[in-house]
C-alpha cells in the first residue's frame, strides 16, 4: 500500500512511462537529424547519379571525353542523341542500350553497345551491382569491361559471348567470382540475342 | 575504470586490447572487406567515425538512459551514425559507396562498437568515451590495413591498386578468395601474440632482474 502513495513522489527516471517517452524523444532527435541529412543531400546524389549515367553512356558508344563534370555533360549533349529505343552516338551510329538482371546478390544494371551494322559489340558498362567487394564487384573493372570491346556477335550459330577456354571463347571470366560471371553472360547473351532480332528484324522489313 | 586516462586508452585499443586480435570481435568484417587495401582503409574509417561518435553520445546519455533500455538506445544512435556515414559516401564518395556495397550497412552489426559503448562508453566521461571509439577504431584498422596488406599483395600483385610485382608475378587467387581471408587473419593474430607472449615474459624477467 506504502508503494501507491510513494509513486508520486518518485523521481521522474523511475516512473514506468519515463523509458517510453526517453526512448520516443531519442528517435525523433536522430530521425530528425538524419532526415534533415537526407534531405540536404539529395540533389548531390542524384545529379552524381545522372552524370555518373551520362558518362557510362559516353563510356560505352567510346566518346572521349573531358573527365570533368561539365566535359562529362558537353560530349553527352554533342555527341549522344536519345532515341526511344536506346542512346545514339551521333558521328559512329553506335547504338547503346539499358539493360537489367540478376547478378549473386543483387541487380545488376548497366549499358551495352551495338555496332551501327549490328556485326560488334562496342562497349559494356555496370552501373549498378552489388556484387562482392573485391571478387565478383571486379566486373566494374576495365580489364574486365574492356574485353567486350570489339566482339563479333553476328555468328549464326551459338551464343554471342562465352567465357575462355571454352570452345569459341572470346572473353575472360573473373577467377574467384564464377556466380557472378556467369550471371553477367545470362543477361548479356538473351539481351544482345533479343536486340539483334528486334533491329534485323526492323532491317530486313525493308530490304527483302 | 572511471580513472581510466588517455594515455591508457590508446594503449588498450590498438595494442593491449586490440578488438581483432585480443577480443575477436568484428572478425566478420575484418575477413570480408580486407582484399583490397582502399576498401579496408574506408571500412576502417567508417568504423573508427561510428565508434567515436556512439561513444560519445552513448556517454553523454548513459546518466538519462533507463538502465534495462539501454541495449535499445544504442542501438539506435549507432544506426542512426552508420547511416550518417552511407550518406555522406554516397553523396561525396560515389565511387567508394559503389565499392563496398552492402558492408557500410553492416558496420551496424559490428560487435566493436556496441562492446565498447556498452562496456566502456556507460561507465565513462563523455570525451574518454571518444578518444577510447577512435583508438578502438584505429586497432581495427590497424588489423584490417595489415591483412589486406598481405592479400592484396599476393593476390592482385598490387599495393593500393598499384602495381608492384612485376611482369613475370602469378597471382595467389586464393588470397583474394574468402579461404585467404581466413588464412592471413590467423596468421596476423598469432604472429601479434607470440611477440605479446614474448614480450610479456621478457618484461617479467626485466622486473624479477630489478629487484
Amino acid at each position: 500500500m506504502t508503494e501507491g502513495r510513494d509513486k508520486s513522489k518518485r523521481p521522474l527516471q523511475e516512473t514506468y512511462y519515463y523509458p517510453v517517452i526517453f526512448m520516443v524523444l531519442v528517435t525523433v532527435v536522430f530521425i530528425s537529424v538524419l532526415a534533415y541529412l537526407n534531405d540536404s543531400t539529395r540533389e548531390t546524389i542524384e545529379t552524381a547519379g545522372q552524370i555518373n549515367e551520362k558518362e557510362s553512356i559516353l563510356y560505352v558508344l567510346g566518346i572521349d571525353h573531358d573527365p570533368s563534370i561539365k566535359g562529362i555533360q558537353a560530349a553527352y549533349e554533342e555527341g549522344v542523341s536519345e532515341e526511344p529505343f536506346g542512346f545514339v552516338a551521333k558521328e559512329s551510329g553506335i547504338e547503346a542500350f539499358f539493360f537489367t538482371g540478376s547478378g549473386l546478390w543483387g541487380d545488376i544494371e548497366g549499358f551495352i553497345s551495338i555496332s551501327g551494322d549490328m556485326k560488334t559489340l562496342e562497349g559494356l558498362t555496370f552501373t549498378k551491382q552489388s556484387e562482392t567487394p573485391g571478387l565478383g564487384g571486379r566486373i566494374e573493372e576495365m580489364w574486365y569491361k574492356e574485353q567486350f570491346r570489339g566482339v563479333e556477335i553476328d555468328s549464326a550459330e551459338g551464343v554471342p559471348l562465352v567465357y575462355k577456354p571454352e570452345p569459341g571463347g572470346n572473353v575472360d571470366a573473373i577467377s574467384g567470382a564464377t556466380s557472378t560471371s556467369k550471371a553477367v553472360l545470362n543477361i548479356l547473351n538473351p539481351f544482345i540475342e533479343e536486340k539483334l532480332d528486334e533491329l534485323r528484324g526492323g532491317g530486313s522489313n525493308g530490304q527483302n | 575504470m572511471a580513472k581510466t586516462r588517455a594515455k591508457d586508452v590508446w594503449i588498450m585499443g590498438i595494442w593491449k586490447e586490440n578488438p581483432v586480435i585480443i577480443q575477436v570481435l568484428g572478425i566478420c568484417s575484418a575477413l570480408a572487406v580486407t582484399n583490397r587495401m582502399d576498401n579496408a582503409l574506408i571500412m576502417g574509417v567508417g568504423l573508427i567515425f561510428v565508434t567515436a561518435f556512439s561513444e560519445l553520445t552513448v556517454s553523454l546519455l548513459r546518466m538519462h538512459t533507463p538502465k534495462h533500455i539501454r541495449m535499445m538506445v544504442q542501438v539506435l544512435i549507432i544506426s542512426a551514425f552508420v547511416i550518417i556515414v552511407d550518406i555522406y559516401l554516397k553523396a561525396y564518395l560515389p565511387n567508394a559507396s559503389k565499392a563496398l556495397g552492402p558492408y557500410v550497412g553492416l558496420i551496424i552489426t559490428n560487435c566493436i562498437i556496441m562492446g565498447r559503448c556498452e562496456v566502456f562508453a556507460q561507465k565513462n566521461k563523455p570525451a574518454i568515451s571518444f578518444l577510447d571509439g577512435i583508438f578502438n577504431g584505429i586497432g581495427y584498422t590497424l588489423v584490417l590495413m595489415v591483412v589486406a596488406f598481405a592479400r592484396e599483395l599476393l593476390g592482385f600483385g598490387t599495393f593500393f591498386g598499384i602495381p608492384v610485382m612485376g611482369e613475370g608475378w602469378m597471382n595467389w587467387v586464393i588470397m583474394i578468395m574468402p579461404p585467404g581471408a581466413f588464412f592471413m587473419l590467423a596468421l596476423v593474430v598469432w604472429g601479434v601474440n607470440t611477440l605479446r607472449e614474448k614480450r610479456e615474459i621478457s618484461e617479467r624477467a626485466g622486473e624479477v632482474k630489478a629487484r
